[in-house]
């Protein structure tokens, strides 16, 4: 027996090593054992195991359905559906093809003609021309409309698919075929795309010295022109701030930590909780430069991510009033993992977002992706009629501009 | 024991248990996969029915996709902001992906929440106001959508048509019939591609300056009201298939006649044979289809009203073709991977006996197959002309509390003689 008893042991501690391997997927994931995949290990499972259930299905529909389906195409349509169960809107499934466009709009260097476009009946209209810009050069225009790229007419198309083919190899020359709403006739451009810079942040002084600044997403020079734009308006003798946030889709953290490093020294920005452990992002200490006027931010459904983050640590700081409507509702961080054996990848949530003042105000949806709830909620609610004549940024006909203008006039003078 | 001695023994022991962690990680893999021998392998849908091929399309591998399938799922179980596991939601879902991604309105995929009502209603057992409902898809909008085309989002907005009325239900009572179109319900507007169609059209008219921009103005502002308070044609079937306390408001056009009526819901049975009156036989396919036409046999020269029937299920419609037709050939199942014959094993019990078919366009589905392959076979006449779709439409179950249809070919029935 006494000589039994190391072997006994040594088995005993292989079982429990077996084990531990065995359950490994839970322990690492720190959710409790469960005792199905036992089962199944000695023969008396019950029905099919999830791979399983998925792999009969899939050789069902694509042997059996009446048309021909591309084993790829319905591979790549399950693993969208597996994702979706999560009910996160942040965690996509990219299939090969989308997987590349995702690195390169993450790069930034966009070779085009430098303008942003927004929807029009007949194509798509010109919401901007970038300074300096081939565009700007040929002599594109705000408020154009496009209605033909290279002779083939755009009307109806969707803006993403007109600024794909807008967009090609630098170097080349693109025709644009433009209505100017002064002209009766349409006008035709040559463009040579070239490679553009997006400028995030543009800025003007508003009547009643109000400083305006639009920043239009978070790129790693956003804070230095930010700072560069600030600074000019503080020196023009600014008597106030409106900070134009509203269609912002996000980007850097970084950059909006670095921006909020202008207001305040060295104070939280955001809590993230990961699945283990926390980790809190502060301000920089030492770039603050004194600016004791009002500061309102424009959102709207549109601004995400590190622009209402940025908004939301401004009313934290007790610095800022928002002023618009509910802003999309993003706080979450997502890492891209690449699936090997195909080049697809998955972009996964790995961390929540939390304000200093604890809110995460997390985008909820039903299962047809309709808003039900999330967003910072405005101090002031201004909604944007969908008729009549509006200019956006202009302080005559921009509702949400108009009110935000109230109210720090309203603040400087009190 | 020797340094040495106690060293390799340490280190052996430390090496079994090692193999031990990483051959139980291993063996955990294979369990998940279905590839532990002690696995119950379970019924391959495919395995159970040989009337198919399994798949040559390139990028498909045997065994290939569940290993795909286990490789994104635990990329999420490891690295998912909250504890997730590999679990059954997760295959639900897959397949939920693949059913919509085929675009086809004949492949409906049914989740927990509605998947009770189609097995309801598969049965015979219909809540509701007591119709039946399809989703009329814009043609050339779902052939863009099914070729990956460019399209416009807004010409997928289908119409909600009543394909079928059950008799005694409220929406009988109420008028409704086979072929309407549901307009508006609970004061909710149901947008469909027409109403898209009408404004992109006068758009196209101003931009030509043959109308006046005043009269777009007017079509916009239209819509957006009706945007305002709306219902997407999904939901107005949910609406109209569900039991309400409240009587619901339906609005249903006819030609350019609009209707309305406010129709309470109900529990209808839909009885699987019903005799209307004598020698007249009204036969739906629903649960017990076959054992009614075996137990009652019907009389030389009867006559089944197969109209208003817009529902069926294709599985007890089979039983019932085989039930009255001699051994041989039915039919093929047609699709775009070739022909499959479907044939009847041994003779039916039940003869036919100058049997005539009431049919017209509302005889829709596995009504309209039934009747086409009997009169093919001369084993009865049809009066009248049934809807010209020959879609087969199976229905799938995936894990008992969710499922879906899955369309599988164009039927084409046997001739008589064609089969020998």
């Amino acid at each position: 027996m006494k000589r039994l008893a190391p072997y006994l042991l040594l088995i005993t501690l292989s079982l429990a090593a077996f084990a531990l391997g065995f359950s490994s997927r839970e322990v690492v994931a720190g959710r409790p054992l469960t005792l199905a995949p036992y089962a199944r290990l000695v023969g008396k499972g019950q029905g099919l195991t999830p791979p399983q259930l998925y792999e009969s299905h899939f050789e069902r529909i694509a042997s059996h359905y009446s048309r021909r389906v591309s084993g790829p195409d319905l591979r790549h349509a399950a693993m969208e559906g597996l994702v979706a169960t999560l009910g996160d809107p942040h965690t996509n499934y990219f299939e090969p093809v989308t997987a590349e466009q995702f690195s390169t709009t993450n790069r930034g260097d966009l070779v085009g003609v430098g303008a942003r476009l927004g929807e029009d009946p007949l194509g798509a209209k010109v919401a901007s021309v970038f300074e300096q810009g081939p565009a700007s050069r040929a002599g594109l225009k705000m408020n154009d409309v496009i209605t033909a790229v290279d002779g083939l007419k755009v009307a109806g198309m969707p803006t993403t698919e007109i600024v794909s083919k807008i967009r090609g190899e630098e170097g080349t020359v693109v025709r644009l075929t433009i209505q100017r709403p002064t002209e009766t006739e349409p006008m035709t451009l040559r463009i040579i795309r070239a490679k553009v810079e997006i400028p995030s942040v543009e800025s003007k002084m508003l009547p009643g010295q109000v400083g305006f600044l639009a920043v239009t997403n978070f790129a790693e020079r956003t804070p230095e022109q930010f700072s560069h734009h600030l600074d000019s308006l503080i020196q023009q003798g600014a008597k106030g701030l409106v900070i134009d946030m509203r269609e912002n889709p996000g980007g850097l953290l970084e950059a909006a930590a670095d921006m909020l490093g202008r207001f305040a020294s060295r104070k939280t920005v955001v809590t993230m909780k990961f699945r283990r452990g926390t980790d809190i992002k502060r301000t920089p200490g030492g770039m603050v430069v004194p600016f004791p006027r009002p500061v309102v931010v424009l959102i709207d459904g549109g601004s995400a991510s590190a622009s209402e983050i940025f908004a939301g640590c401004l009313r934290d700081y007790g610095i800022a009033k928002l002023v618009g409507t509910h802003s999309y509702g993003k706080t979450s961080v997502q890492n891209v993992h690449p699936i090997p054996s195909d080049q697809s990848s998955v972009k996964v949530t790995v961390a929540k977002y939390f304000l200093p003042s604890g809110t995460n105000f997390d985008r909820k949806v039903d299962e047809d992706g309709t808003y039900l709830s999330g967003g910072l909620k405005p101090d002031y609610l201004v909604e944007l009629p969908n008729t009549g004549n509006i200019v956006l940024r202009d302080p005559e006909t921009d509702p949400q501009l108009k009110k935000a203008l109230e109210v720090v006039v309203a603040q400087a003078g009190g | 024991m020797r340094p040495t001695e106690k060293f390799l023994a340490v280190s052996a022991i430390c090496g079994v248990l090692l193999f031990a962690a990483v051959g139980g990680h291993a063996v955990r893999g294979m369990v998940d996969l279905g590839r532990w021998p002690l696995v119950a392998q379970g019924e391959s849908p495919v395995v159970s029915d040989p009337r198919m091929p399994i798949s040559t399309d390139p990028g498909y591998a045997k065994g290939s996709e569940a290993t795909y399938f286990y490789a994104v799922a635990d990329l999420l179980q490891r690295e998912y902001v909250e504890p997730v596991s590999v679990d059954e939601k997760m295959a639900v879902g897959a397949v939920k992906g693949m059913v919509n991604s085929l675009s086809d309105p004949m492949c409906r995929f049914f989740d927990e929440e509605t998947y009770p009502s189609f097995l309801a209603r598969e049965r015979g057992d219909c809540e509701g106001i007591g119709v039946e409902v399809t989703l009329d898809y814009d043609k050339e909008a779902l052939d863009k959508l099914q070729h990956k085309k460019q399209l416009d989002p807004l010409s997928l907005l289908p119409r909600p048509i009543v394909t079928c009325v059950y008799p005694g239900s409220p929406a009988e009572a109420a008028g409704l019939r086979p072929g309407d179109q549901v307009t508006k319900l609970n004061g909710k507007f149901v947008l469909t591609v027409d109403d898209v169609k009408q404004i992109r059209k006068m758009q196209e008219e101003v931009t030509a300056k043959r109308a006046d921009p005043a009269e777009l103005g007017v079509l916009q502002n239209e819509l957006f009201k009706k945007a305002k308070e709306t219902m997407s044609a999904m939901r107005a079937r949910d609406l109209l298939y569900r039991l309400e306390k409240q009587p619901v408001n339906v609005e249903w056009k006819r030609g350019g006649q609009a209707m309305t009526a406010s129709i309470k819901s109900a529990s209808v049975k839909v009885k699987p044979l019903e005799k209307l009156s004598a020698g007249t036989y009204r036969l739906r396919f629903v649960n017990g289809a076959e054992g009614a036409l075996s137990a009652e046999p019907l009389p030389d020269g009867a006559v089944i009203d197969l109209r208003n029937s817009g529902h069926g299920n294709f599985n007890t419609m089979l039983s019932c073709l085989k039930l009255v037709s001699p051994a041989g050939k039915l039919g093929d199942l047609v699709s775009e991977r070739g022909k499959t014959p479907l044939s009847n094993g041994k003779a039916g019990t039940v003869t036919p006996s100058h049997w005539t078919l009431l049919v017209d366009q509302t005889t829709l589905g596995a009504a309209a197959v039934f009747a086409r392959t009997l009169a093919s076979l001369h084993l009865a006449t049809m009066q009248g002309e049934p809807a010209e779709s020959m879609d087969w439409v199976e229905p799938v179950d995936v894990n008992g509390r969710s499922g879906y249809t899955l369309s599988t070919g164009q039927f084409e029935p046997a001739t008589l003689g064609g089969s020998k």
